[in-house]
């Protein structure tokens, strides 16, 4: 058996057989309590990871859905004797109500004002437990929250409610891992990276920003039911600002987007304390610098380091090729030739007092390679940006194949069929090309969160979608690059790599912003031939270049913008020829009389 | 009268705010980090104040340059290590160092001087004094102008000299500074260290009336933060004028009972310390929704 | 022949993995302005940043009046007697006109006044609007407030981008006058322009860069025609012609 096999066979059975032996040793009942809190703080983590590991948001808020949690179960359970199958799915909705609620205002706001937004709604919830203290005792809290049972019978405190609470961990181990593996996950990674790279494969990332934000209050009330349970009481401690700090801490020391890393960082940050007691509020100033050193040296968490260690040993994962499979082709009923396939008319768009586009209009047809080139600042980016929806216009309409999509969101407007490519490239420069390609096959295979499919049917698209990749970069001729890292690869390659990730969007137009951009001149040669080469199927292309050699070769017709007009229109030769577009290239003149 | 008595109150604590305000957003500015700590070295400032105060039984006042000291010596130490090992990483993480540190200042504080509530001297000396029918106590008057006395040292150093223009400069456009000559991580290291110190004061002026406990960071964080916000996102004005309706606010709230007598007994419970910073966090989110650009802020005053 | 006061030596710059400058090489003389012509893209904009250090180049060498810049920082470049006008002009937008010109005036705070009073001359539009903070101007005045930046602190060497954006044909002629005056100084200037008639109104030399390379280099003067340099760049045989 290869070494490689034996260690990464062995590590989860390892790592198991340590958890499971470790209550068996320390078996004082207070070690079993600490270690019960091991498993109640992995729950939380693996529901921050949700939203700060995967969507890459920092939210504060963790800490606040645990003690309304712990507080639903403390005051539904203490003062009114409600028992285990009720206050628990209750405890699991109240944050998640919170959330909902919160998500509206909080969750459009840039980073640090959703940071502090976050922090604001948890010092509420501290007030409002303190203060209300007919509903929740106050500063003192409730005692005598019941233990986790139904109809008279209660788990006894010890191993019963110990294995109990891991075996709930488990199962959230188990979801959080289900949920954010394979192309869910790229896709939340793709995010994390570029915000515009995952609109431009049709994600609608509010949405998966909202999604993450509710499981990561869910599984705070998970957390937080349960933590009541363990202790029998409920006071405002478990809405206290060190709750979020820990919750924080042990997410970036363990790791943020890997479910091993929720129970390392758990672990670590419970028992470690515990071991140092005797050290008191010593322990907190470690606690403090082990996050700090941990941001500046290691961020990717411990799990991270291990992974560089285990790469170090040689332990890469060895890749199979799949077999490639061909896109589905185009539904035929949509080819009708009256209609152009883009139409683009009277576009106007201002910024401030001037006029970035002003009265713009022309047409693409299928199978067409149509060049838009001017001089700096004459509106071409902008006029991609409104076409793919990234920007609103002023004026006029576009129309994709008759039907106007001029006012849709991007998102809509990548699933019609328009796909682009940036100036400047954005990739996830630390999953492999294969995957890079793939988590833009998400939107159309339907792999998308929330909408689930049976446990079984998991890996299928995943593996259908990586398979499609595969037939994607075989096109473009870069099938053995398959398992770079897409960081490793020099610019041409980055290049057919963004353009196969676009294709891979099934699209009927593709718009490509200074493709040749950073290219050497035998690059710019095969690019130009590949272009080419993909106007098979009907695909059009709008080529924006300030290459206008490297345009010549490819285009059929050219299209000219100066100063947001549209200068000339037609082929190529003619339009560069025009004196218009030779003196918007030159420049205005300044009166004679220059020495 | 109590109306009158209770602005002034209002206004001494706006004053403190202010400096802790003017702080962060003068590190925003600077660096566009998020301090995190910013609210613990408010703390810190009580706390280096107290411990002054046992060797060396004085006025706060005379206590004032020490601790301008201290706490500015603070912040360039924090600048290297909570901010420069992270100056290209995202934002966010400074943030979460600056979380860091706060937590290390906050259990510091606790292992040296315990939880227990702390008080420094007065500035001056206890007391009130009758001003025109009122009775203030000199210690308000004393926090209103050593504040209104930094602020306006602030503005000039700023405003009036070089190394403010250097300042500024910095915080607008840091690449561009550095393209005029400006020694840019100078200048941060410095923005941080003046950030601290008057942070420090804030904590000095605090502590005589309202005491000081090692975990009253994260409350100055979130007023300072709350001002800001309300204020106009990085404007210094904003901020002050942000921090001195946030206290003016929470000294009045409560106070609402006695102010406004028609209100019915039954409500007066509603009126409490608490329930103000309820509130206080609610406009907070108002405005977050509302108004994303503050009182003060305009969209236009961006960058050219 | 007069010594170099900047001399690039086979600048490559990538943008990660993108070539955004290929092996240039450009030369500039006390006294002389050399006028960086080409598309956007072309990498003009680069190579002046690659001077003052706000891009690292991955090769090549950077010599200033005989001091290799490569291992000082930017400040550190500036002081050496650069003056920097950038793409986007950048002004300090919460500081006014005179403000601006302040803080780029490194010597005696004395001294400062001649400077300023040589640059309203100028631009008297500047002198005028001395006090209106820099989020107020207009296009052209706050160009002409990013090349006033540029002249005050009395550099040897002075780096402007895109200097004609939003200055109007009279103003532009004006500006280009004196900027002709102060080279005669002995001061050198090195400025990017997309406006070829600008370029070759007021340089001494030329250099043609197209997709991060030098295609074309020369005196003003022996560009035959303007239409030629455009045409180049818009057909754009490679390495074109060596001119004069």
């Amino acid at each position: 058996m290869s070494r490689r096999a034996l260690i990464s066979g062995l590590m989860p059975f390892a790592g198991l057989a340590c958890l499971v032996a470790w209550p068996l040793v320390f078996n004082s009942p207070y070690d079993l309590r600490v270690f019960t809190l091991v498993g109640i703080y992995s729950i939380l983590v693996l529901g921050y990871q949700f939203i700060f590991g995967h969507a890459g948001a920092l939210a504060l808020t963790q800490g606040a859905f645990f003690g309304i949690a712990a507080y639903v179960t403390g005051i539904l359970g203490a003062k009114f004797g409600w028992s285990f199958p009720v206050t628990f799915p209750l405890s699991i909705v109240a944050p998640v109500l919170v959330a909902v609620v919160v998500a509206i205002p909080v969750l459009r706001l840039e980073s640090h004002y959703f940071a502090l937004a976050t922090l604001g709604i948890a010092q509420v919830a501290l007030l409002i437990a303190i203060k209300w203290e007919s509903v929740t005792g106050g500063a003192n809290g409730l005692a005598g929250v019941p233990g986790i049972g139904a109809f008279g019978l209660v788990l006894p405190r010890g191993y019963p409610t110990l294995a109990f609470v891991w075996g709930i961990a488990g199962v959230c181990a188990l979801v959080a891992w289900w949920l954010m593996r394979s192309l869910r996950g790229r896709a939340f990674q793709l995010m994390r990276t570029s915000e515009l790279a995952a609109m431009s494969i049709g994600l609608d990332t509010a949405r998966l920003r909202f999604l993450a934000f509710l499981l990561s209050a869910a599984f705070a009330g998970i957390a937080g039911a349960l933590h009541a349970h363990t202790l029998r009481v409920v006071s405002p401690e478990v809405l206290e600002f060190h709750v979020m700090v820990t919750c924080l801490t042990m997410a970036v020391i363990g790791g943020r987007t890997r479910v091993v890393g929720a129970f390392l960082g758990a672990f670590l940050l419970v028992q470690l304390p515990e071991w140092f007691r005797f050290l008191e509020h010593y322990y907190l100033i470690a606690y403090g610098g082990a996050l700090l050193a941990m941001i500046i040296v290691a961020p990717d968490g411990l799990v991270g380091l291990l992974d560089r260690i285990g790469a170090r040993l040689g332990l890469r994962p060895r890749h199979t090729l799949p077999a490639p499979v061909p896109l589905p082709s185009a539904a035929p009923e949509d080819v009708t030739a009256e209609v152009p396939l883009l139409s683009v008319n009277g576009l106007t768009k201002r910024f401030g007092g001037v006029a970035a586009l002003e009265d713009v209009s022309f047409q693409v047809d299928r199978g067409e390679i149509v060049g838009l080139i001017g001089p700096n600042g004459s509106g071409k980016t902008t006029l991609v940006n409104i076409v793919t929806g990234l920007t609103p216009a002023d004026a006029g309409e576009v129309r994709l194949m008759g039907q106007d999509i001029t006012h849709d969101p991007a998102f809509r407007i990548v699933q019609r069929g328009v796909a682009r490519t940036f100036q400047l490239i954005e990739l996830v420069d630390d999953m492999t090309c294969l995957e890079n390609v793939a988590v833009a096959r998400l939107t159309k295979l339907g792999a998308g969160f929330g909408r689930s499919r049976s446990p079984t049917e998991v890996d299928a698209p995943f593996g259908l979608a990586k398979r499609q990749a595969a037939h994607l970069l075989e096109r473009l001729g870069m099938l053995e690059a398959a398992f770079e890292p897409a960081g490793n690869l020099a610019q041409g390659l980055r290049r057919r790599l963004e353009i196969a990730r676009a294709l891979a969007l099934e699209p009927r137009l593709l718009l490509l912003d200074e493709p040749a951009a950073g290219l050497n001149e035998i690059e710019q040669q095969d690019l130009a031939i590949r272009l080419k080469g993909l106007r098979t199927s009907g695909l059009a292309l709008v080529v924006i270049e300030h290459n206008v050699p490297f345009l010549m070769a490819i285009a059929d017709r050219l299209v000219c913008l100066n100063a947001g007009r549209v200068i000339a229109v037609g082929k190529p030769s003619d339009v560069r020829a025009d004196p218009n577009v030779v003196a918007a290239y030159f420049g205005a003149q300044p009166a004679d009389g220059l020495p | 009268m109590l109306t009158l008595q209770l602005l002034v109150n209002g206004i001494a604590l706006g004053a403190a705010y202010a400096l802790c305000a003017l702080g962060f957003v003068l590190v925003l500015n600077a660096t566009g980090a998020v301090n995190f700590a910013q609210g613990d070295m408010v703390m810190a400032g009580g706390f280096v104040a107290i411990a002054l105060v046992s060797l060396w039984p004085v006025p706060g006042l005379v206590l004032l340059p020490a601790v301008v000291l201290i706490t500015g010596l603070l912040g360039l130490v924090f600048s290297a290590i909570g901010y420069f090992p992270l100056k290209s990483r995202p934002p966010v993480s400074v943030f979460i160092s600056t979380i860091a540190l706060g937590v290390i200042f906050q259990n510091v504080a606790m292992v040296t001087f315990g939880p227990e509530p702390r008080a420094t001297p007065p500035l001056l000396v206890a007391g009130n004094v009758d001003v025109g029918g009122l009775t203030v106590s000199i210690q308000a008057i004393a926090v209103i102008l050593i504040a209104a006395l930094l602020v306006g040292g602030q503005h000039v150093l700023l405003m009036r000299t070089r190394l403010g223009q250097s300042l500024r400069a910095t915080a607008q456009d840091r690449e561009m500074a550095a393209a005029l000559g400006i020694r840019v991580n100078l200048m941060i290291a410095l923005t941080f260290a003046l950030s601290t110190a008057l942070a420090g004061v804030a904590g000095l002026l605090l502590a005589n009336t309202y005491f000081v406990t090692p975990t009253d960071g994260t409350n100055y964080i979130l007023k300072a933060y709350i001002a800001a916000t309300i204020g106009g996102w990085g404007r210094l004005h904003g901020a002050i004028a942000g921090a001195m309706l946030i206290a003016v606010f929470e000294v009045m709230f409560p106070a609402l009972p006695l102010l406004i007598p028609v209100l019915p007994v039954a409500v007066h419970g509603m009126f409490s310390q608490t329930s103000a910073s309820i509130v206080l966090y609610l406009a907070l989110l108002a405005v977050l929704f509302l108004r994303p650009q503050g009182l003060f802020g305009e969209i236009a005053q961006r960058r050219a | 022949m007069t010594v170099p006061l900047l001399h690039l030596d086979g600048i490559t710059v990538h943008y990660g993995r993108m070539l955004a400058l290929c092996d240039v090489s450009v030369t500039v003389r006390p006294g002389e302005i050399v006028a960086l012509v080409g598309n956007n893209g072309a990498g003009k904009s680069t190579l002046l940043k690659a001077v003052i250090g706000l891009v690292r180049p991955s090769a090549g060498r950077i010599m200033f009046s005989g001091t290799s810049l490569d291992e000082l920082d930017t400040a550190t470049r500036i002081r050496q007697g650069i003056g920097y006008s950038p793409e986007g002009r950048r002004i300090f937008p919460g500081m006014t006109v005179r403000e601006n010109l302040e803080v780029a005036w490194r010597g005696e705070r004395a001294a400062a006044r001649i400077r300023l009073a040589e640059v309203y001359q100028l631009f008297p539009a500047l002198e005028v609007n001395a006090d209106v903070p820099g989020w107020q101007l207009s296009g052209g005045q706050q160009q002409m407030l990013a090349i006033g930046r540029a002249l005050v602190s009395g550099s040897r060497l002075i780096l402007l981008d895109e200097p004609s954006l939003g200055l109007a044909p009279a103003l532009t002629r004006d500006v280009f006058a004196r900027i002709r005056n102060i080279a005669s100084t002995g001061r050198a200037v090195l400025m990017a322009d997309q406006n070829i008639a600008t370029a070759l109104a007021v340089a001494h030399r030329i250099c043609v860069l197209r997709a991060g390379r030098l295609v074309a280099e020369g005196p003003a003067r022996s560009f035959r025609g303007r239409e030629e340099i455009a045409a180049a760049l818009l057909t754009g045989e490679p390495n074109a012609a060596r001119l004069g």
